[in-house]
Formats: structure tokens, C-alpha cells, sequence
């Protein structure tokens, strides 16, 4: 599959302030990424330097293999971007205003009517085509917003919290528009919603503070889901020989003073043998509790440790 | 090998550098324009245009002429005797306007005895010629004097302005009232009505 | 191409709210008053006019008058429609749907400006259209009638693309306005030099927009004259560019 965003040593300072610190990534065709973080991160910066609005400090972004510094209108013919806030004006209509935003984006004159209609129907505009967009909802405007960002059927599409401020219906939706739309496309998305990396994204990235501090895919994460795991308090210290030599136990992590966790294959549940154990050595068990590992779980673990 | 290494400093570097280029460009040319200029008279009435008398008597006057009015400041005949002088500068360049204030210098207009709607005093070869009403007849006719040309058979006729006549009925008149002052912009405010009235309710 | 599918679409949008229309309305009211009442006394003074050598003709004394008037009422008009025109993109944070796109900065200015010039322009159409009213029973000079027309056309072009720079500049359209209608105002009262002093300062007569106007309006048309408007123009939309393009690369 090919690269279409190749981001290198990217960085933004604002004077001194560091708001991206030397971030690198790809993504290819068919990939949804998820861009994790909490408010301030960094994500609205990357997203305008990707979509050619910023310029970085340092760094280098290419767009299907164009750099966008060397040739911002060649790269920028392939960029859709839905900023945080939609560019709209408001005092047109959707039809004027979608027509408008396809004539910037250099669609020939005879395909803007057939890229319009198609945009209407796919962002499920049709209702409302000829409201003003002012007298529409929040929702609607939102996805005007993402219908302005794929009318010219870019093939990098770059989405700043795409279902902020929405209600629950509007957002299952938009996640189901983005799924449709990785197909053919490679999707940049930014959020700080957790679960809608899981919903949506096939690959997840969090940054803090402007650093990248992980990457995985999905995937992988929900594999690892599926591993559990155990949270266990004891009075007295414990080894960890007799535990480890428990069939279906795969590792023992100390989290702190006489507390442990205890992952091991979902399919042989070890917990009786594990409890047996830990009273027959006499330590002494005060809890012992199942835990899932989630990506909230991954997000706030990463991001506090980082943040120490 | 740049010192700035940071991409968006060196934009901006080289941004301000193209900005100072045009800048630069256009200062130049426009201070090029004001030293080479040229002119067309597109008056129906040639009234921009100097007379041939008036170009001839110039001509006959080789050395620097200088001109002084002595006219209150402030006043606006002073820029119509400038834009007169104007006409004769272009086809002459040692011809200097002063302005004076006789208020300002009260003995250099009592030298020269100016009254209260000022003076104008032309000076060529240290000969001296005084006019208290200035326009293009009048200003030939000093140059004659100063060039010892008989100036009597000179008479230059003043432009005759087109359209000095309005033949208008009281009909005519009243009905551009009407168009103008109530049906025009009755029109555009209606239209505006109607146009935010329809976007209201879209 | 890009340039002109902004602009038009920049003039269109002046055209969805009732304000240009309004403007429309008052304008033709202010300036046609002015004019009438131009002709009324020129109706009454003419019998006095035709003995008199070189006297003004309809020409000075309806024409020109108008022309100036509409010059310093357009003066009022034009921060208020050209404050709004980057400023408010960048308060309603539009601006990156014409950023991301793919445009350069001076496709963004200059369909801009065309768009916003446009609307004034026809509005110097609308003046312009006036005294030809009074071709039904009098004699213009064309010549200078023409002459006019172009030094109104230049002066609203050279009104613009300052309300364009100081929409670009600053944040709020009101101040943009205010900033636009205080700078003209400075550019236009440079010509005082020219009554107020013996010795004219020869840099603030050339700067002075009225100087420039008032030579074009006598129907000499100079290089100088109508270069200045040009330069003018040209020095306010690559100083716009300049800051939009700085926008993007701010520190």
C-alpha cells in the first residue's frame, strides 16, 4: 500500500515555547490514524502544519511524496482538512457555500455539480441543501465541515475533532462516514475522545506535550485487551517463583509495595491455583481483583508517566 | 549554509526580503515618473493647453524667470496661479513660483506695496513687471513686455468653455428629481428587501 | 482563474446582505441631491455666465463638483466595506478554508481586492451615469467628463487596497475601519502643504491623494498622475501579501 503522509523530525516553537518536538510518522492508504492527546498537546498544531496553514520550524512533511514547503499547491490539491472550528460562511448556502469550496479546490467546472451531489448525499447533506448553513445545527455545520473536506476527493483527509461538540446519534455517523471514507483514503484524525480511537482508527498515536510517546495499532491494543490480568495486595512481600510456576501465567509486574499484577493467557484461568498459593505461603492476600487493559488505561498510564 | 535554520524564520526572512525588493521597485518608479513625464489634454476645450502667443512670447525669454505672489496663505487662488505656472513650466524649466505672505513679511510688502488682494511680481533680468490680476492673457502679455515686444497686438482669447448653456424645461428638471432623488433608491432598497428576505427565511 | 472565482465570489457575497443595497439607496440620495441642486445653480447663474471670457462651463461647475463630492463621500464609504474583507475570515476562522486550499497568498489578495474593488466600481458607474442626464439639454466637455471618471475609478482602487492592507494588519474590523479612514484621511490632507506654506514640501505633495486627483480631474492626464495611483495600489497589496504570508509562518 502506498505512503501518502510522510511526517520527519517535524517541529513547531512559538518563541520558545515547544509546541511539536521532533515528531515522525506515515500513514498509508486504508489507514485511519488517531491522534490522542489531551488539550494543548500539540495536535492542533500538527494538523495545520500537515494541512499547509503553518509553517513548521523544523522538519519535513510530504503528501503523497510531495513536499508541501517545496510545492504547497501541488501537496495541497490532495489535502482535505476540517479545522477545529468549520470554515464557514455562514451567510451562504450549503449548496453556494459546498459549490464555492469545490471551485477552490480546482475541480474541473463540468464535475462540481456530480462531486457536489455525491458529497450531499454521502455527508447526509440532502435535506438542507438550500438552508442557509447560519440557520443550521451544530451537527449540520459539522458536516458541512467534513463535506468541504472531501469534495474534492483528496487523498489525504485530515479531521481536528470531527465529533466535538455533538450528540450521541450524529457521532455514530460521523464515525461510520469515516470508516466509509478510509477505504480509499488515508484519514488523519485528532481527538481526545478514547473510545472513539477504538471505534474508528486502525492505528493510534499520543502525543504529550508535543512528543510522540506512542504508537500502535488498534489492533494490537484490543489483542493485549484480551490478555488479562490480575491486581493482587498481599500483607507481607511475596516471590515470585512459586507464582511464575503456575501453568497459563505469563509475567508478574511489581506496581508497588506489596501490589502486584499478574497477566496471564485468558484461555487457562489461573486464579484458583494463584490464590491458593498465596495462602498457603502465608503472605497474607488483602485483594485480588480482575483488570482489563484499554486504551484509557494505555492513555493515562503513558501520559502521567511522561508528564513525571 | 543559512544561520536561520529554523523553515518558518527563513519564510518570513525571505518574505520580508521580496517585500523590500517590490518596495524598493516601487519607489523607484515612482520617483522616475516624477521626473519623466508625459502629458495629453483630453479637454474637448484644450483648456490644459498653453496658446501659441503664449509659447512664442516664452521663446523670446532665454534667462530664468522668476515669479513671487505675494497671496495670503491658505488661499485657494494660490493653487490656480500654480497650476497656470504649471502650463508655462513645461514648456519652459528656469521657471520658478514663490509664494510670500504678505501678512508674515510685512516689510517686504510694504516695499513693494501690495494691496489686500495680494500681488504678483515677474522678474527677468532684473527688470521687474507687476500684475494684481493674473491669468493667462495677462501673464503673456508681462512676458512680451519683459522680451521689449509690443504687446498690443497680442490679445490671447480665453478658452471658450463648451456647454455654457442648459436648456432644461421645468418638466425635464423636475423629472430628474424624481429618478433620482425617490425612484432609484426606492429601487435598490427594495430589491435589498427582498433579497434578505428570502435568505431570512432559507 | 483562482483569482477570479474568489473575487467573484467576495462580490457576489457583499450582494447577500441587504448593506450593499442600503448603501446603494443613500448614496444615490447624498449624491444626487448634491448634483441637483449643482444643476439648479448653474440653471440660474448661466444668463450671467455668457458674457463673461473664459467663464466655467456646465462642465466645471456640475461635473467636476460632483466628482469631488462623490470623492470624499466614497472616502467615508470605502472602510466600511473593505474592513471586513480578511479581517473577519480570520475572526470567524474561515481563513484556513482559503489556506488550505490549494492558493497562493497573492491569488487570496488579489481575488480579494478585485472582488471588493468591484463593488465600488460600480458604484463610480452609478455616479458616472448622472450627468449624462444632461446631455438631453446642455454640452458637455466630454474630454474632461472622462477625465473625471478615471480620477474617481483610480482614487476608489487606491481607497481599496488600503482597506484590504488594514484588513489584513489588524484583528477587528472596526479598527480596521477606523485605521483605513484615518490613513486616507492623512494621504488626502497632504495637499494643505500646497496653501498652507511658501515652500511646499515637494515628498508630502506627491504622497497627497487629492493633489493627484485634482490634476486627472482637469482633464491633463500625466504619466505621474496616474502612475502614483498605480504604485500606490501596488505598494498596499504587497504589503497585504506580506502579512498574510506572514500569518502562516508567525513565530
Amino acid at each position: 500500500m502506498s505512503t501518502l503522509i510522510e511526517v520527519e523530525h517535524l517541529s513547531r516553537y512559538f518563541g520558545k515555547l515547544i509546541a511539536v518536538d521532533n515528531i515522525n510518522f506515515t500513514v498509508k492508504k486504508g489507514e485511519v490514524l488517531g491522534f490522542l492527546g489531551i488539550n494543548g498537546a500539540g495536535k492542533t498544531t500538527t494538523m495545520q502544519m500537515l494541512s499547509g496553514c503553518l509553517a513548521p520550524s523544523l522538519g519535513s512533511i510530504k503528501i503523497n511524496g510531495v513536499d508541501i514547503l517545496r510545492e504547497p499547491l501541488l501537496a495541497k490539491r490532495s489535502i482535505g482538512y476540517l479545522p477545529d472550528t468549520p470554515p464557514l460562511y455562514k451567510d451562504l448556502s450549503v449548496r453556494e457555500f459546498l459549490f464555492y469550496c469545490g471551485q477552490l479546490h480546482a475541480i474541473p467546472k463540468s464535475d462540481i455539480n456530480l462531486a457536489l451531489d455525491k458529497v450531499l448525499i454521502r455527508c447526509g447533506l440532502t435535506s438542507v441543501t438550500n438552508r442557509l448553513i447560519a440557520h443550521l445545527s451544530k451537527g449540520f455545520q459539522q458536516r458541512i465541515g467534513i463535506a468541504q473536506a472531501i469534495i474534492h476527493n483528496p487523498d489525504v483527509i485530515i479531521l481536528d475533532e470531527p465529533t466535538v461538540g455533538l450528540d450521541p446519534l450524529q457521532i455514530i455517523e460521523i464515525r461510520e462516514l469515516i470508516r466509509e471514507l478510509r477505504q480509499d483514503h488515508a484519514v488523519i484524525l485528532s481527538t481526545h475522545i478514547l473510545t472513539e480511537v477504538h471505534e474508528t482508527c486502525t492505528h493510534l498515536q499520543i502525543i504529550n506535550q508535543g512528543k510522540l510517546i506512542a504508537k500502535e495499532r488498534v489492533d494490537s491494543i484490543t489483542q493485549s485487551m484480551n490478555e488479562s490480568s490480575l491486581i493482587i495486595k498481599t500483607v507481607f512481600p511475596i516471590d515470585a517463583e512459586p507464582i511464575l510456576s503456575i501453568e497459563g501465567v505469563c509475567n508478574l509486574e511489581v506496581l508497588s509495595n506489596n501490589r502486584f499484577k499478574i497477566n496471564f493467557k485468558p484461555t487457562q484461568d489461573p486464579t484458583q491455583e494463584i490464590s491458593k498459593t498465596i495462602i498457603i505461603k502465608g503472605w497474607g492476600l488483602i485483594e485480588m481483583s480482575p483488570s482489563n487493559q484499554n486504551i484509557e488505561a494505555l492513555f493515562i498510564g503513558l501520559t502521567k508517566a511522561n508528564n513525571q | 549554509m543559512t544561520l536561520i535554520t529554523h523553515i518558518n524564520l527563513r519564510i518570513r526572512m525571505k518574505n520580508s526580503f521580496t517585500t523590500m525588493i517590490s518596495i524598493m521597485l516601487i519607489i523607484t518608479i515612482g520617483w522616475l515618473s516624477n521626473n519623466y513625464i508625459l502629458q495629453i489634454d483630453i479637454t474637448t476645450s484644450a483648456s490644459n493647453t498653453l496658446s501659441l502667443d503664449s509659447q512664442k512670447a516664452l521663446n523670446a525669454l532665454p534667462d530664468p524667470i522668476l515669479i513671487t505672489a505675494y497671496i495670503e496663505k491658505g488661499q485657494s487662488i494660490r493653487s490656480q496661479i500654480s497650476q497656470l505656472v504649471n502650463l508655462y513650466k513645461e514648456k519652459k524649466s528656469n521657471l520658478t513660483l514663490s509664494f510670500i505672505d504678505p501678512q508674515l513679511n510685512p516689510e517686504v510688502a510694504q516695499a513693494i506695496d501690495t494691496n489686500s488682494e495680494g500681488i504678483i511680481l515677474i522678474e527677468y533680468q532684473n527688470r521687474i513687471v507687476k500684475l494684481d490680476y493674473i491669468d493667462e492673457n495677462s501673464l503673456t502679455k508681462s512676458f512680451l513686455k519683459l522680451a521689449n515686444i509690443d504687446s498690443q497686438s497680442v490679445n490671447i482669447q480665453p478658452k471658450t468653455n463648451s456647454g455654457l448653456t442648459l436648456d432644461l424645461s421645468d418638466t425635464q428638471i423636475s423629472l430628474m428629481n424624481f429618478v433620482n432623488l425617490l425612484i432609484l433608491p426606492l429601487l435598490f432598497l427594495i430589491t435589498g428587501f427582498i433579497i434578505w428576505h428570502k435568505r431570512k427565511a432559507a | 482563474m483562482m483569482i477570479f472565482t474568489i473575487a467573484i465570489q467576495e462580490f457576489k457575497s457583499h450582494f447577500k446582505t441587504p448593506l450593499a443595497w442600503v448603501l446603494f439607496a443613500v448614496l444615490q440620495i447624498i449624491l444626487s441631491y448634491l448634483y441637483l441642486t449643482q444643476v439648479e445653480t448653474f440653471d440660474l447663474m448661466q444668463a450671467n455666465l455668457v458674457g463673461i471670457d473664459g467663464a466655467p462651463g456646465l462642465t466645471d461647475i456640475v461635473v467636476t463638483p460632483l466628482f469631488s463630492n462623490a470623492a470624499i463621500i466614497l472616502l467615508l464609504v470605502t472602510p466600511l466595506l473593505t474592513m471586513r474583507v480578511i479581517s473577519e475570515e480570520r475572526r470567524n476562522k474561515t481563513l484556513p478554508l482559503l489556506l488550505a486550499a490549494p492558493l497562493s497568498d497573492t491569488d487570496i489578495i488579489l481575488g480579494k481586492y478585485l472582488g471588493t474593488l468591484a463593488l465600488l466600481w460600480l458604484i463610480v458607474i452609478l455616479i458616472a451615469l448622472m450627468p449624462l442626464s444632461l446631455l438631453i439639454g446642455g454640452d458637455l466637455d466630454m474630454g474632461k467628463y472622462l477625465a473625471n471618471v478615471l480620477a474617481i475609478t483610480l482614487l476608489v482602487g487606491a481607497f481599496t487596497s488600503t482597506g484590504l492592507f488594514m484588513s489584513t494588519l489588524v484583528d477587528h474590523p472596526t479598527v480596521a475601519a477606523i485605521g483605513t479612514f484615518g490613513i486616507l484621511l492623512i494621504l488626502w490632507l497632504f495637499n494643505i502643504s500646497k496653501t498652507m506654506s511658501d515652500q511646499p514640501n515637494e515628498l508630502l505633495e506627491y504622497l497627497s491623494l487629492l493633489n493627484h486627483f485634482q490634476n486627472i480631474q482637469t482633464g491633463l492626464l500625466s504619466t505621474n498622475d496616474i502612475l502614483y495611483f498605480i504604485l500606490f495600489v501596488a505598494f498596499f497589496i504587497v504589503s497585504s501579501i506580506y502579512c498574510l504570508a506572514n500569518y502562516r509562518s508567525q513565530k
